[in-house]
């Protein structure tokens, strides 16, 4: 069962930096320099992200040289909708930050 | 890569296998990206973060308060059976025996989740181990309250032949340890089976059997607090006690396997409407059994002198009511409602079976008829 329940902050901030471009694939340690979250906050909420089925993950196609392969993670579409909605709600005095960080224009 | 580093790395590596199967890549994700974080300090700050995370996504920080809350549990109880008060040759046999049955309580969660996997996911299933397991704790703590009320009886007891009746008293010792510890074994078994992930009961028959089996329970122990009949007017008062002391929680345990099934649709076989019924059967009678026992105990152990007084000696001219005699009585009679816990897991399971398949008989026949030319199935 799926509880409903207002995004964190900390969960927003993902959001937001997922949102920024959608279709392009993030990895762990990039979200959280942009982020400023810790690897113990960060990861448990792309778990949640991902549990309700607003996050997608995979690992890198190709092995690359010299370090392992990275988790990469971006939001689905059901998760950039929802990103949508949480900023807009818990933003509105911010909204034309919340808007550039969703690259949203004009709204 | 400095030593530190490659140690709490190699840590994290090891502590992703605690995680559950579909979590493992989030942790491998955390020890994969370690590499590119740049500072010793930050990186290991990285690597924590994962331990963190598998300490959280594992349940390690909680099975780990489950555990020592158990075995400091366990140790009160180990504690409170070494009392000074008893000194006959089975104290020893009976301490060891406790000692047992707590470290198979506490390690029984943890052993068994190999076989059965982790609590299934939902409330009721939660609810019924926490609660089984509490009473778990309550049933060994009224045995050790009951040993150390009456467990001193027969110190210094002066036999004609002391070497055989020692031996007497170490063998009935053995064998009170190991069916103790094969009756709350097997209970704790039963409750973590039932509540299981694997096993994957319905709720509502969990629901429903523990439910209705503690009122059962209560029932039975506000007519006989005790152990005792109460004694109510001749006649008709005294036939209506007993028919509601026998009948009523029969009925309550009758009642589950139904009120289980009740949640079958149509499609459901047979075979699943008796395994429903079973089911809620076999928790209704564990249920019942164990909250009547503990609840009967404790009082007796209360008001000891007000339990009825079994003759240990039918002679006029011995003198009744002494502590010996009061203490033979308070065992004797919680020795019943220990044999009940045999006995209700097993009643439950035949009553809930027969409750469970009469309702799906009713029901397919009901749409028998419903259906011309339709067969129920």
């Amino acid at each position: 069962m799926v509880r409903k329940t207002n995004p964190s902050v900390q969960t927003l901030s993902v959001m937001a930096v997922l949102g920024e471009v959608p279709v392009e694939w993030r990895h762990g340690y990039d979200l959280a320099k942009e982020t400023g979250l810790k690897s113990g906050t960060l990861y448990p909420i792309l778990i949640r992200l991902a549990d309700r089925g607003l996050l997608e993950a995979r690992w890198e196609d190709e092995q690359p040289v010299g370090r392992p392969r990275r988790h990469l993670y971006r939001l689905t579409p059901e998760g950039v909708t929802a990103a949508r909605a949480a900023l807009e709600a818990a933003s509105r005095p911010a909204r034309a930050t919340g808007n550039r960080l969703l690259g949203v224009e004009g709204t | 890569m400095d030593r530190t580093i490659r140690l709490v790395a190699g840590l994290l590596s090891w502590a992703i296998r605690l995680l559950p199967p579909q979590r493992q890549d989030w942790g491998a994700a955390v020890w994969a990206e370690a590499g590119e974080v740049p500072g010793r300090w930050a990186r290991l700050r990285w690597l924590a973060g994962g331990l963190w995370l598998v300490a959280r996504e594992a349940e390690v920080i909680r099975r780990i308060v489950h555990t020592a809350a158990a075995v400091g549990a366990g140790a009160a109880l180990v504690w409170l059976d070494w009392h000074p008060g008893t000194e006959n040759v089975a104290a020893p046999m009976n301490r060891a025996g406790t000692i047992a049955v707590v470290a198979l309580l506490a390690v029984l969660p943890w052993a068994s989740r190999r076989f059965l996997g982790p609590v299934a996911d939902n409330r009721a299933a939660r609810a019924v181990r926490t609660g089984g397991y509490l009473a778990m704790y309550a049933l060994l703590g009224v045995i050790v309250g009951l040993s150390r009320f009456a467990g001193s009886r027969f110190d210094h007891m002066v036999a004609f032949d002391q070497a055989n009746h020692d031996a007497e008293m170490r063998s009935g010792a053995v064998i009170g340890a190991i069916v103790i510890l094969a009756l709350i074994g097997g209970y704790a078994l039963v409750i973590l089976a039932v509540t299981s992930r694997r096993f994957a009961a319905d709720p509502a028959t969990l629901a429903a059997g523990s439910g209705l089996g503690v009122v059962a329970a209560l029932v039975v122990y506000a007519l006989m607090p005790l152990g005792n009949l109460l004694r109510p007017s001749p006649g008709w008062p005294s036939a209506a006690y007993l028919a509601v002391l026998i009948l009523l929680p029969l009925g309550l345990v009758l009642a589950a396997g139904p009120l289980a099934t009740r949640s079958t649709r149509g499609s459901a076989t047979f075979t699943a409407a008796a395994r429903r019924g079973t089911l809620a059967g076999l928790c209704a009678g564990t249920a019942a059994a164990l909250v009547v026992a503990i609840l009967t105990i404790t009082t007796m152990l209360m008001l000891p002198r007000q339990v009825d007084l079994i003759w240990a000696n039918p002679s006029p001219n011995v003198p009744h009511g002494t502590l010996f005699e009061v203490q033979m009585s308070v065992s004797d009679t919680a020795a019943k409602y220990e044999a009940g816990l045999i006995a209700g897991p097993l009643l439950g399971l035949l009553i809930g079976a027969f409750g469970g398949t009469s309702r799906r008989g009713r029901r397919l026949s009901g749409i028998a008829d419903d259906q011309p030319g339709g067969n129920g199935h």
